[in-house]
């Protein structure tokens, strides 16, 4: 055999054993450390935006504190239905809508509908039946518009007779859903 | 030590020795690739006869210098060449091999148990082995085998005198050669043999004198300390950290529960702004009135959600629907049917969609 290539084979050999040491003492020694320290870094990373985050909301609390204090304020919670109680939210608001139509005839019908959850607040709904003139409907409705509570007409349907005279003032079959929304005022609940 | 162990550690030895070896020639190898002006570590061979200097330890070289050495010592050596000086540069590295008639060489043989703590042993049995006193000599011993069967091992120890040796070294120096190795061996050897201690080395330690040592201590104890501070240091801050975590965290909880309380607050409000934007039936109502012909009569007017469907009776039941498109409160205006209501009242019946705008 060539004694050169002996020469090499022996020299390969030995690299290559020197390169196995190196990549076990990487792989079972550094790579490990390494490893922790990034670990390690990262969890005191974590802390620390943690330490920051903490520092800041202490920093806001003052501001958090008196922007709650003008949110509670407010004098748009009047136009909530008060909870927690969807129930008694829904009479309350039978009640205010039979105030508000006593001049228009009171309702055929007044039926509840089942609360809905909307986000933070509950949906309440009642789905009455009237029959009356045009300008007793239009009454109605600016009553209803202009309530305390914020009461929207979510559905209306007006019949009218098919003939009618010209200077005539029909009465109209009106089928509508009321709603209204009911928040909880205790902060606490939310 | 048993006899297995001593062969372990033998073969260790070995192997550890071949892998140096084939490591340096590789090295070697890869600065003549890399750098071939790179200076290697010269070669001076030694014989009763000759003196040559070889570049590097390859023994088929031709040698930079060749001297002839026409009786034993006969040093100084004379000064070298334009050429020679250009290879045998100041400072450069060398190992001085002797040939192996300088040397008294024998072979002794030792238990097995002694292998431990061969060094003291051999010393110890020195001045019964060799010539001459030990004080004239430089020796230096190799394991030649192991005879586990009799738990003994084979050792040759070899000695060179010092007045063969160091006026040899000496002129090296002054050449501006530093000697670090001393071995036997011939130019035609595989490998070289014992490894003699020179002026400048110790071929069996790695620390030489007492001031290396204090120097590798002292670096090692200063590296154990910053590894002892910055570990200190690491676990203080990261207790600290913790402390102030721990101190900041109940309020901090408290205040982002107030924070997202007054989110959902806020939310809750712009619902309502959001609802408040939209069109209420009775401007839809209105608004429709407004834009429809005096002749047009409405008979139905149903409004679900954002959906408009309006039927009624008109004359022209197009021109309806264009002035419907007028108003700014519905979009999408289609006239679905129409249809012929009867000549007694001269208008057709219309049924008309429209959607209600999202937003005022």
């Amino acid at each position: 055999m060539n004694p050169m290539l002996v020469r090499r084979a022996r020299g390969l050999a030995a690299l290559s054993l020197l390169g196995t040491l190196v990549a076990i003492a990487w792989l079972g020694v550094v790579d490990p450390i390494i490893g922790y320290v990034q670990s390690a870094a990262i969890e005191r990373d974590v802390s620390l935006r943690t330490l920051k985050r903490n520092r800041a909301l202490l920093h806001q609390s003052a501001a958090i504190q008196a922007a709650r204090a003008s949110v509670d304020e407010s004098p748009r919670w009047r136009n909530f239905y008060d909870g927690p109680r969807a129930d008694a939210a829904t009479l309350q608001m039978e009640t205010d809508l039979r105030a508000i139509l006593k001049d228009s005839g009171n309702p055929t019908s007044m039926v509840a509908e089942p609360p809905a959850q909307q986000g933070s607040v509950t949906r309440i709904a009642v789905r009455i039946t009237l029959s009356v003139r045009i300008d007793q409907l239009a009454d109605a409705l600016d009553l209803i518009q202009k309530h305390d509570r914020q009461l929207r007409v979510e559905s209306l349907t007006v019949q009218a007779p098919d003939f009618q005279g010209a200077q005539a003032n029909p009465v109209l079959a009106v089928q509508a859903v009321v709603t209204a929304l009911m928040a909880d005022r205790d902060p606490e609940h939310i | 030590m048993t006899p297995t162990t001593a062969r372990a550690w033998l073969a260790t030895r070995g192997f550890l020795a071949w892998w140096i070896l084939e490591l340096r020639t590789a090295l070697a190898e890869l600065c003549t690739l890399v750098a071939p002006r790179w200076r290697k570590r010269l070669t001076v061979f030694v014989s009763r006869a000759r003196l040559q200097v070889v570049d590097g330890d390859s023994r088929s070289d031709p040698p930079v210098v060749d001297l002839a050495r026409t009786e034993s010592g006969s040093l100084p050596l004379p000064p070298l060449s334009e050429v020679q000086t250009a290879v045998v540069i100041k400072g450069r590295r060398a190992q001085l091999v002797f040939d192996p008639d300088f040397a008294f060489i024998r072979r002794l043989r030792m238990p097995l148990a002694a292998l431990a703590h061969l060094d003291s042993a051999i010393e110890l049995q020195q001045p019964k082995l060799l010539p001459l006193e030990a004080g004239l000599l430089s020796a230096a011993y190799e394991i030649a085998t192991i005879d586990e069967p009799n738990a003994a091992i084979d050792i040759d120890l070899a000695a060179v005198k010092r007045s063969d040796v160091e006026p040899l070294e000496k002129a090296l120096e002054q050449w501006g050669l530093q000697v670090d190795s001393m071995h036997l061996g011939r130019a035609a050897d595989s490998r070289f043999r014992f490894a003699f201690a020179t002026s400048r080395t110790h071929p069996d330690h790695f620390l030489t004198t007492g001031g290396d040592i204090l120097w590798a201590a002292s670096a090692v104890a200063l590296m154990v300390c910053a590894l002892a501070v910055w570990e200190l240091q690491t676990v203080r801050a990261e207790r600290s950290l913790q402390q102030a975590l721990a101190d900041t965290a109940e309020q901090a909880s408290a205040v982002l529960e107030k924070r997202q309380q007054l989110t959902s607050r806020l939310e809750t409000l712009a619902q309502l702004a959001r609802i408040e934007r939209t069109p209420t039936a009775a401007a839809i109502l209105t608004d429709i009135t407004r834009h429809l012909n005096r002749d047009v009569w409405l008979t139905t007017f149903e409004l679900k959600g954002r959906t408009l469907r309006i039927v009624g009776l008109a004359a022209d039941p197009a021109a309806t629907v264009k002035d419907l498109a007028a108003s700014t409160l519905i979009t999408d205006i289609e006239l679905r049917s129409s249809m012929f209501a009867g000549t007694n009242t001269g208008k057709d019946r219309f049924e008309i969609t429209a959607q209600i705008r999202a937003r005022i």
